[in-house]
């Protein structure tokens, strides 16, 4: 899958992630920031490529703001942030649905 | 009813959706959202609501100084939501509602979310406010929810125990304060025959209005252990609750006469009110109690020790003026009404209050009328103390024609609310002046009128 122009899912609040992705060539651009950061960093950055990998994202920016989500939260945030960028309506997301 | 994790998802993209149309419909205006910190799949239930109510108005509170532009709550299985749109200072409106959520337990389980007029989020940390802590360990809640160190079962039940003991505790000190209220009340009430009140002192040479001021906020707290003492009785357990009042009456009968300065100006409340706290207690639901239902209850919690005492005082114990006027005359005073379940406030003072209210009449004329109608039918030990077998024959025929022509007219259809108020204030002033002369007060009516104060208030909570 091809991210094809900005889009964004989530919210801030506590237990949440909010995800920006962008267009861009070549490589993954990862940027997390996280109100666990000390505790779970290396763990948000492996589960968000991970899930970017299963989607056949290769190149963008991805910049996650994460509230301490639980990684079935992270994993559904990427995923539905990538399905807007490429053009899938809100309403036809599957949540949790292509990556299990 | 239970939410997933994506009915969660999806809720907290429409609120940030609706957060930024109110935003940018009212710019300038600062946004301050209240969810509900309750773990696990059951985001709602009647309880959850409650709390959320709760918060609700505490922060309808904080604001009010604030310009209000918005207000708008949603019910949904994804858990209670309030929104609120106001003119001011984010920051100070975000340190204030830091410190609603971390004022006492119950703030510990609202989620208040400040967001400034350009849509960010304020921290806590900004503020040099500490992060929040886990509800069970007190590890810093963020990492200890993305750890799941504790299962949502056991966090949920936390959140509940913690709604429950909060509205048990605002319960007790709210039926306290009822109790308290009903004793100042009664206090202040004139003209009252015999009795003091604002006017004066009445019969009485060694107490005054002040002093019963004194004495009602002394015995408060013992009657919101009184409360919790019912509260932590079930059904069954009305005699065992009873017998845990003792020793906390004797305790708050020594506050009295510390506050009194040895003076007794409460000890027929002490007894009478602490047992209708008590079953109060014993009847809260989680939201309420029913005071009818409490007073009934007040018989089943003295029946049988009151026919010990009463037998014991036949036998010849007991040194109180009770105590020898049931012996010389057989009147069981304070003890027979309540092993009577307060009859004479069932049946007497609270429907006269409540007729005369319904009347038209204003406050203190309808709680003097049902003072009257509890003087007809009690047995007054004080009165009988002072005024001997025919003065209290006297009074009680008295109260009782008094009663009587009231009811007649009240029956009869509508009464001219003002006058009805002028006739028994002249007529009570006339008395209170022979009464005064005479040194008799009936004390143990002024006592059924409090109990009928509380039971009302604590049916009505403004009059």
């Amino acid at each position: 899958m091809r991210i094809e122009k900005n889009a964004m899912a989530g919210t801030l609040e506590s237990s949440d992630a909010l995800v920006t992705v962008e267009p861009g060539e070549g490589s993954v651009e990862l940027e997390i920031s996280s109100s666990v950061m000390n505790q779970y960093g290396r763990q948000i950055r492996a589960t968000v490529l991970a899930t970017l990998d299963r989607l056949g994202v290769t190149g963008g920016r991805v910049t996650v703001v994460d509230k301490g989500a639980l990684d079935c939260t992270l994993k559904a945030r990427v995923e539905c942030a990538v399905l807007r960028s490429c053009g899938k309506s809100d309403a036809g997301i599957p949540w949790g649905g292509v990556i299990r | 009813m239970q939410v997933t994790v994506a009915e969660m998802m999806a809720a907290r993209e429409a609120r940030a959706q609706m957060q930024r149309t109110l935003l940018s419909r009212y710019p300038g205006a600062v946004l301050v959202c209240l969810t509900m910190n309750i773990a696990g799949p059951v985001k709602t239930d009647a309880e959850i609501e409650r709390a959320f109510d709760w918060g609700k108005a505490q922060i309808r509170a904080i604001l009010a100084p604030q310009t209000s532009c918005f207000e708008a709550e949603i019910h949904e299985k994804t858990g209670p939501e309030a929104v609120f749109a106001v003119r001011g200072d984010a920051g100070e409106i975000k340190r204030r509602l830091c410190a609603l959520e971390d004022g006492c337990p119950m703030g510990r389980l609202l989620d208040i979310d400040v967001l400034a007029t350009g849509g960010e989020k304020l921290s806590r940390t900004a503020f040099g406010l500490p992060p929040r802590r886990c509800l069970l360990c007190g590890e810093v809640a963020a990492v200890c929810a993305r750890s799941r160190a504790h299962s949502a079962d056991v966090l949920f039940e936390r959140a509940k125990a913690i709604i429950r003991k909060h509205f048990a505790d605002a319960f007790a000190q709210k039926t306290a304060q009822l109790a308290q209220r009903a004793l100042l009340t009664e206090a202040a009430l004139a003209p009252k025959p015999g009795l003091v009140d604002r006017l004066g002192p009445g019969a009485h040479r060694d107490m005054d209005l002040f002093t019963f001021i004194d004495s009602a906020c002394a015995l408060r707290p013992y009657f919101e252990e009184c409360v919790r003492t019912g509260m932590a009785h079930g059904e069954g357990e009305e005699e065992r609750c009873f017998d845990s009042l003792r020793v906390p009456g004797l305790l708050a009968e020594a506050r009295m006469r510390e506050a009194t300065g040895g003076v007794n100006t409460h000890k027929g409340a002490v007894f009478s009110m602490g047992i209708l706290c008590a079953s109060l207690g014993m009847g809260f639901d989680g939201e309420g109690s029913d005071a009818q239902a409490a007073l009934l209850r007040c018989a089943a919690m003295t029946r049988t020790r009151m026919a010990q005492e009463l037998s014991r005082c036949a036998r010849g114990e007991g040194g109180s003026a009770g105590e020898r006027l049931y012996r010389e005359q057989g009147v069981g005073g304070v003890r027979a009404e309540a092993a009577g379940g307060f009859a004479s406030v069932r049946e007497a003072g609270l429907p006269r209050l409540r007729g005369c209210l319904a009347a038209g009449m204003d406050f203190e004329a309808a709680a003097l009328c049902a003072l009257v109608a509890l003087m007809a039918r009690a047995q007054d030990t004080n009165a009988l103390r002072r005024g001997g077998v025919e003065g209290a024959r006297r009074l009680r025929a008295r109260a009782a024609q008094m009663d009587e022509a009231l009811c007649a007219r009240l029956e009869a259809g509508p009464v001219d609310a003002d006058a009805e108020g002028e006739r028994i204030r002249s007529a009570l002033l006339q008395w209170d002046a022979e009464l005064s002369v005479q040194g008799i007060s009936p004390g143990g009516c002024a006592d059924m009128l409090a109990l009928t104060l509380l039971a009302h208030f604590s049916d009505h909570s403004p009059r």
